[in-house]
């Protein structure tokens, strides 16, 4: 039995021809598929069964999908495991090297692909994407974090100054 | 390929006249455009074009737009930034995207082919290519005034002299610069055709076919520095605000990752970050067990409500918050070593030894060697009842809620109702002392067919090892608070009693630990053998057999599902308990082992050879060795912050990761400490000095100290 062709449609047209398991990291197309496609031995008599099924992606666009099936590919035979179990210890783990130089975009990248994961349901990538952000916060002084994220400060300098001042526990010894 | 033209000044007003339609392009951060720069730039390009030097490199080149001829329409326009992608990701699974703005942009621009080529046959596609309006401006003179600036190419072809323009043919796109042709033109034509060029982009629509047309035609024509500082500028206006942006329920995950200094950093940032910051208790939540603050839910919720009924005013996360920051502040002064806790000495029943030690923020239970079993109020110090009942030294005991299990040299279990101070229960079965208990609390070990979870054990179970060799499993009798009790305990042999579920029989030693959760128990024995039960059948799953003395003690790591055990052989051993096989000999320890503790992060073991030694849980490898006592180890109390040991006279504290000591807890101690028992704030431990035993209690929770300034109404509460 061979397996039906997947051809991922972007926002802005593209097709992106993909191997089922890797499209069905994502869990969105995964749940659409399993109702394209209810039982495996029916497929056999499918009369079009060489046809390939078309997802349209209405809110991706083509370079971001590009991105996307990269990943998606380089994990297809890694199965995560079920993200519910184990949050805590899961939360402090560093990011995956790959990842994290897979993630390494400009940030108007950076946004679209967190945006199609979360759109997509890829949680893993979801989880990245978050943690890479996570990382361009963590340890930076206030003026540094509105550099990075060209955030201008619109507190008045009193509220600063309180803001401050409530957090100043922190730094306690 | 460097320029040597691409002097630092050059390369900064390059940058800045080319920022105008990148910044159009990004959503965000115009960046203001003046004649004045657009002036400056023209100056600074004329003066480049007469450089020698550049007259030198000065190359022949033909624009080929071939690439954009099918159409011309935005999504042709991205086909190409795709294609460009793709060529890059051939090269390398995942390039840094600096080396890939940089390399693309060559292999996406328009490719240069000779002009033998296809000069005449392209002039048609070009003509397709360009879109009318377009070809309307680029028929009028500043076209190629313009298309003779000496911008140069990354992809330039070698000179070729002799091939001179026509100026008015667009589709023979082919120039040759020449000193001569530049050096006659005056700053103030250069000016005017800035000024022209800058029309013209005034009137493309943002991301239009055009305006990518033009963009691409002048990238093609970027020296590969500029191109180089541009790739930082296109990455600066690129930057933002991804955290207001993004949903916002994407915008606290990122926030969960966050140290508890980020996350405060972050309501400085701005309006928009300060809301956020203040949205969901989830943050300081989730950081108080992630930092190892508190341990349970149980924990978790009943700190909540007493600090919610002490700040009511408070939203949810400022609760939280609350706790985090006293939490912080209290695991601060542990590893302080000049804060001095507040310190309450209880004196004991008697001089006998304290065998065993339960407390929580309500009372301490102590048992004794003399028959008994004390309960103090913690917080006061005062005596609050003494369980009698015992006819031999109680030797075991653990609480759970207001119900105690006991074991005794008496051979029997009794259970309590402490707030009623009463026996309820005695279990007979056992035929010599009851050494060691262990109470399990009903656990989820899996769903069943329709996905509802199975629990077990259905009701708390408790489990008590004996100098016999056998392990009895019962059911724990619980009573109410207020429940009216008989004067007298129910006594129950083995064959009457309702509530015995098993009796696990195979040791042939004393059993001297035991340790479990929901259905599996791990024993220790004498015999030199662990063992491990699966309660839900009462059967033996594994022997472990390994150890050539006396087993003292043994932990269940549920989580990595393995066991640690500790000799008299002088090691430690783990214990894989899908395989039932050794993971490892933790070996260093010159004496009998008598007590392992482990936590998320370290496993600890105490022996006779005065030392501690922490090793690291998963390989076994020894991480520190603690050296500072003086005799055998008696006690140990451990998280993943601090280690509480003691031996004779000594009462010491010790850093979790770094093995470094902290501080003496007591200093007063002259005889043996018999137990530590610590939480987040406090540490009990039972003590001999001058002849007679007492119970300590170090409050590291207490208000009067200088240094908790923030707790304004810390004093009612602690």
């Amino acid at each position: 039995m061979t397996e039906r062709k997947i051809i991922i449609i972007t926002s802005d047209g593209d097709k992106f021809p993909v191997e089922r398991k890797v499209a069905e990291k994502s869990i969105l197309i995964k749940n659409m598929l399993k109702n394209l496609l209810p039982a495996e031995e029916e497929e056999e008599d499918d009369e079009d069964e060489d046809e390939p099924i078309e997802v349209p992606t209405q809110n991706v666009r083509s370079a971001v999908m590009k991105n996307i099936l990269e990943w998606c590919d380089h994990y297809k035979d890694y199965n995560f495991p079920d993200d519910e179990q184990d949050d805590d210890s899961k939360k402090s783990a560093p990011i995956d090297a790959w990842d994290k130089n897979f993630l390494n975009v400009d940030q108007e990248m950076l946004y679209e692909i967190i945006l199609a994961a979360n759109y997509l349901n890829i949680k893993p990538l979801l989880n990245a994407g978050c943690k890479v952000v996570a990382e361009m916060i963590r340890g930076k002084s206030p003026e540094e974090i509105r550099k990075t994220f060209n955030i201008v400060n619109d507190f008045t300098p009193e509220e600063e100054a309180a803001i401050r001042r409530e957090n100043e526990w922190a730094e306690d010894r | 390929m460097t320029s040597p033209r691409s002097t630092s000044s050059n390369k900064h007003t390059s940058v800045n006249s080319i920022r105008y339609p990148l910044s159009n392009i990004s959503l965000d951060s115009v960046l203001p455009f003046s004649e004045d720069v657009s002036a400056k730039a023209c100056e600074t390009r004329v003066d480049i074009g007469q450089d020698p030097d550049t007259e030198s490199r000065a190359s022949r080149k033909r624009l080929n737009t071939g690439g954009f001829t099918s159409g011309g329409s935005d999504s042709e326009m991205t086909d190409i930034a795709i294609d460009t992608n793709a060529v890059v990701d051939k090269t390398g699974s995942s390039p840094p995207s600096k080396k890939r703005m940089v390399d693309n942009l060559p292999a996406g621009a328009p490719t240069v082919t000779s002009p033998s080529a296809s000069s005449s046959s392209s002039s048609d596609s070009a003509k397709m290519a360009t879109p009318s309006n377009f070809v309307v401006s680029t028929s009028s003179n500043w076209t190629d005034e313009l298309q003779q600036l000496p911008l140069p190419s990354p992809s330039a072809s070698p000179i070729q002299s002799g091939n001179l323009v026509d100026p008015q043919n667009f589709e023979e796109v082919e120039y040759t610069y020449d000193q001569g042709s530049r050096a006659i033109q005056t700053r103030e034509e250069r000016a005017e055709i800035f000024k022209s060029i800058n029309d013209l982009i005034s009137l493309l629509p943002v991301g239009s076919s055009e305006m990518n047309y033009l963009l691409w035609s002048l990238l093609q024509k970027t020296d590969r520095s500029t191109l180089s500082s541009l790739q930082e500028t296109i990455r600066n206006s690129l930057r933002k605000d991804l955290v207001s942006l993004l949903p916002s329920e994407i915008s606290m995950k990122i926030f969960g990752y966050l140290d508890y200094e980020s996350l405060l950093r972050t309501s400085e940032i701005c309006r928009s970050w300060l809301k956020l910051s203040m949205e969901s208790y989830d943050f300081w939540k989730d950081l108080l067990f992630k930092d190892g603050f508190i341990a349970t839910t149980d924990e978790f919720e009943s700190e909540y409500d007493w600090a919610k009924s002490l700040n009511p005013d408070m939203n949810s996360c400022q609760i939280t918050k609350w706790i985090y920051r006293r939490r912080l502040a209290i695991s601060k002064r542990w590893k302080n070593p000049e804060f001095q806790p507040r310190r309450i000495t209880l004196p004991g029943q008697g001089p006998d030894v304290i065998t065993c030690l339960q407390f929580d923020d309500d009372k301490i239970v102590a048992g004794d060697a003399d028959h008994s079993i004390t309960i103090y109020d913690i917080n006061t110090g005062k005596l609050r009842s003494v369980l009698s009942g015992h006819t031999g030294g109680v030797w075991a005991m653990k609480y759970l809620g207001n119900i105690l299990a006991s074991g005794a040299t008496d051979r029997t279990v009794r259970i309590w109702n402490m707030k009623q101070g009463k026996c309820t229960h005695v279990f007979r079965g056992h035929t010599s002392t009851v050494r060691c208990l262990e109470i399990l609390e009903p656990k989820q070990i899996g769903v069943d067919d329709e996905g509802s979870p199975i629990m077990f054990p259905k009701v708390p179970l408790v489990v008590t090892g004996s100098r016999d060799s056998t392990l009895y499993v019962w059911r724990l009798p619980i009573t109410g608070e207020d429940e009216d009790l008989p004067d007298e305990p129910i006594e129950l042999d083995e064959t009457s009693n309702k509530y015995l579920v098993k009796v696990l029989r195979g040791h042939t030693g004393s059993i001297r630990a035991v340790s479990g959760s929901a259905n599996i128990l791990v024993s220790g024995s004498y015999d030199a053998n662990a063992r491990v039960w699966d309660l839900r059948t009462g059967e033996c799953k594994w022997l472990l057999s390994g150890h050539t003395e006396r087993i003292y003690s043994c932990v269940l790591d549920v989580k990595k599902n393995r066991c640690i055990s500790g000799s008299a052989d002088n090691t430690v051993r783990i214990w894989d308990l899908n395989t039932g096989e050794t993971v490892a000999i933790l070996e260093g320890h010159q004496n009998l082992v008598g007590l392992v503790t482990l936590s998320e992060n370290a496993l600890v073991s105490a022996a006779a050879d005065s030392t501690v030694r922490i090793w690291d849980p998963n390989t076994g490898d020894m991480k520190h060795v603690l050296r500072g006592h003086t005799s055998a180890i008696t006690c140990i109390q451990h998280n993943d912050n601090i280690i509480i040991s003691g031996s004779n006279g000594m009462l010491k504290m010790w850093d979790t990761q770094t093995g470094k000591f902290i501080r003496d807890l007591l200093d007063d101690v002259d005889g043996n400490v018999w137990q530590v028992k610590s939480d987040y704030r406090r540490c009990i431990a039972a003590v001999q000095k001058d002849g007679g035993t007492y119970i300590e209690i170090l409050d590291f929770g207490h208000s009067n100290a200088d240094n908790l300034r923030f707790y304004q109404n810390a004093d009612q509460i602690m």
